[in-house]
């Protein structure tokens, strides 16, 4: 068996100085969208990711999230860090906790299933806190993805984004058999890479993004105050 | 000549001989009478004296020699043409024609002078056409030249009312943006006085101030974490004036000139939140901005600090 090596950024050296992917990145939630974007940072070369997710996986988990089937009934933080380091050599930190006001640097990225959960993410750990450099709320439904891109020191980003915190009651509910798809967590960990490079790299980055793979739409706004 | 040798001679105007225009610096011309007249006066179609025949001699009366090259022999033939038919008794004794011949001699001479007339009527107008057509042409080209200028120039007047209306457009929506936006802040004075109560009661903040269009924070300690350490960083006065400007001092654990890794001589270096926080002061959230600012104080980035934050007490536990 060939010994482990690090992996080299050959092929996306003139995309992204592997120098510029030193930030620290958290991911809240490490399901349908965690898990497909912690493998896609992973193997950008982002080696200061932290995973925060407190459940364990189940059996309907496995076609729509990056586990395997032995990994069922693991807690998905301790799993995903071991597929993680196979795939890409990445020591990543996980913690099975649920995000109450931790305080966190860098960007923040949040792919959780509830909009009580986002809301206390943003109201405890983000909004305001200057060390955050950009808040990617992503959501998805079947095969609808939004992902927002928050300044939390912004006040037209903060008004923006709080538009959209809705209650739970309001949300839209998609049937059991059609929530989610293996091919829509890895389009939207594939956008949330490419938002991860932009700001690591002080490009632009849109206040919005929305993917429709059913119509294969997708929309970017940086958004206005109205 | 005879206009040069008798100058005292009394002198008239005619503007036409035969009908034909004379040159405008040479229409002078002798009037009948006083010393010109003594002879048989002879008068065009128009009855202008224009030449008198006096003992055999025929003398012209207008400025023949004066006019154009091409119209001087045609007037010269109609002179000749008038007054030869006077002296056919003279040509009759200087030729040897007999008096009917003679007569037919000077019909022929009086039609070529019709030819040549005619030639000249019709010369005359080409010109006059080629002159108008000219006239026209220069008249439009001038014409079509100042039309395309004004055009030109209203052209870029229009343009530049476009331009203002899009910058005057922007500014209208950005100062209802911005009246919107003050008018949303609460302004009563228990809506003020809340703002003021949240700001009193965040832990970190031990007193607030407002005096001067300025807000002024005293924080309690603040500890940073950084490389799973704790540094106290000591206490720190925030000083939030209402136009914008922003000083933080620490009052207790100053580091020379440096009151925190990130802040030089009361000035922050806000890096990235700089605009954020600008904003926040703008829109008189200055709850909001405080605790940026606190949270500004609880992080260091030794990518860009001005000193590390080693310099600092590490709290043991």
């Amino acid at each position: 068996m060939r010994p482990h090596q690090p992996m080299e950024f050959l092929r996306q050296l003139d995309l992204v100085n592997p120098e510029a992917l030193d930030l620290p990145v958290h991911l809240i939630g490490c399901g349908g969208i965690g898990s497909f974007t912690a493998l896609v940072l992973s193997k950008m070369g982002i080696h200061r990711l932290s995973l925060y997710d407190p459940d364990a996986i189940e059996d309907h988990n496995l076609p729509n999230q990056l586990f395997r089937l032995k990994d069922v009934g693991r807690l998905k933080v301790e799993a995903l860090r071991e597929i993680l380091e196979e795939f890409a050599g990445t020591a990543v930190e996980g913690l099975p906790i649920t995000i109450e006001a931790q305080r966190m640097t860098g960007v923040v990225i949040s792919g959780v299933d509830t909009m009580r959960a986002r809301k206390t993410i943003w109201l405890r750990s983000i909004r305001y806190r200057s060390g955050v450099l950009r808040y990617l709320d992503a959501r998805m439904g079947a095969e609808v993805a939004r992902i927002y891109a928050v300044n939390p020191t912004d006040p037209d980003d903060i008004r923006l984004y709080e538009k959209t915190l809705y209650d739970d009651a309001e949300a839209e509910v998609f049937p059991c058999t059609a929530a989610a798809i293996s091919y829509s967590g890895f389009a939207i960990a594939s956008l949330i890479g490419n938002l991860v490079k932009r700001l690591a790299t002080g490009e632009d980055v849109p206040r919005e993004i929305l993917l429709d793979l059913k119509t294969l739409t997708l929309l970017t706004s940086s958004g206005d105050r109205s | 000549m005879l206009f040069g040798i008798w100058p005292r001679i009394l002198q008239t105007r005619i503007p036409f001989a035969f009908g034909y225009p004379l040159a405008p610096p040479a229409q002078h011309a002798f009037p009948a009478g006083a010393q010109i007249g003594r002879g048989h006066m002879l008068r065009d179609q128009e009855g202008h004296a224009v030449a008198e025949i006096a003992e055999g001699n025929i003398y012209v009366l207008f400025n023949l020699l004066g006019q154009d090259g091409e119209l001087r022999p045609l007037l010269l033939r109609r002179v000749l043409d008038l007054s030869l038919p006077h002296l056919l008794q003279e040509l009759r004794s200087l030729s040897p024609l007999a008096m009917d011949p003679l007569r037919a001699m000077l019909e022929i001479l009086r039609q070529e002078t019709e030819e040549l007339a005619a030639g000249w009527n019709r010369q005359r107008q080409a010109t006059v056409q080629q002159a108008y057509l000219r006239e026209c042409r220069s008249r439009l080209q001038q014409e079509s030249a100042f039309l395309e200028h004004e055009m030109q120039f209203l052209q870029e007047i229009l343009e530049e009312y476009a331009r203002r209306i899009t910058a005057e457009t922007r500014r209208l929506h950005a100062y209802q943006d911005r009246l919107s936006l003050l008018r949303d802040i609460p302004s009563s004075k228990e809506d003020s006085l809340t703002d003021l109560d949240r700001l009193r009661e965040l832990p970190e903040v031990r007193a607030v101030e407002v005096e001067e269009s300025r807000i002024t924070v005293f924080t309690a300690p603040i500890a940073v974490e950084y490389d799973d350490r704790q540094f106290q960083l000591g206490s720190f006065r925030i000083e939030i004036s209402f136009a914008g400007d922003i000083r933080i001092r620490n009052l207790t654990h100053a580091i020379g000139a440096y009151d925190h890794p990130h802040v030089h001589q009361g000035r922050p270096c806000f890096g990235n939140i700089r605009e954020g926080v600008a904003k926040m002061i703008g829109e008189y959230q200055f709850v909001a901005a405080v605790y940026v600012l606190l949270d500004f104080l609880r992080t260091v980035n030794p990518k860009d600090w001005r000193i590390p934050i080693a310099y600092w007490q590490e709290v043991r536990p």
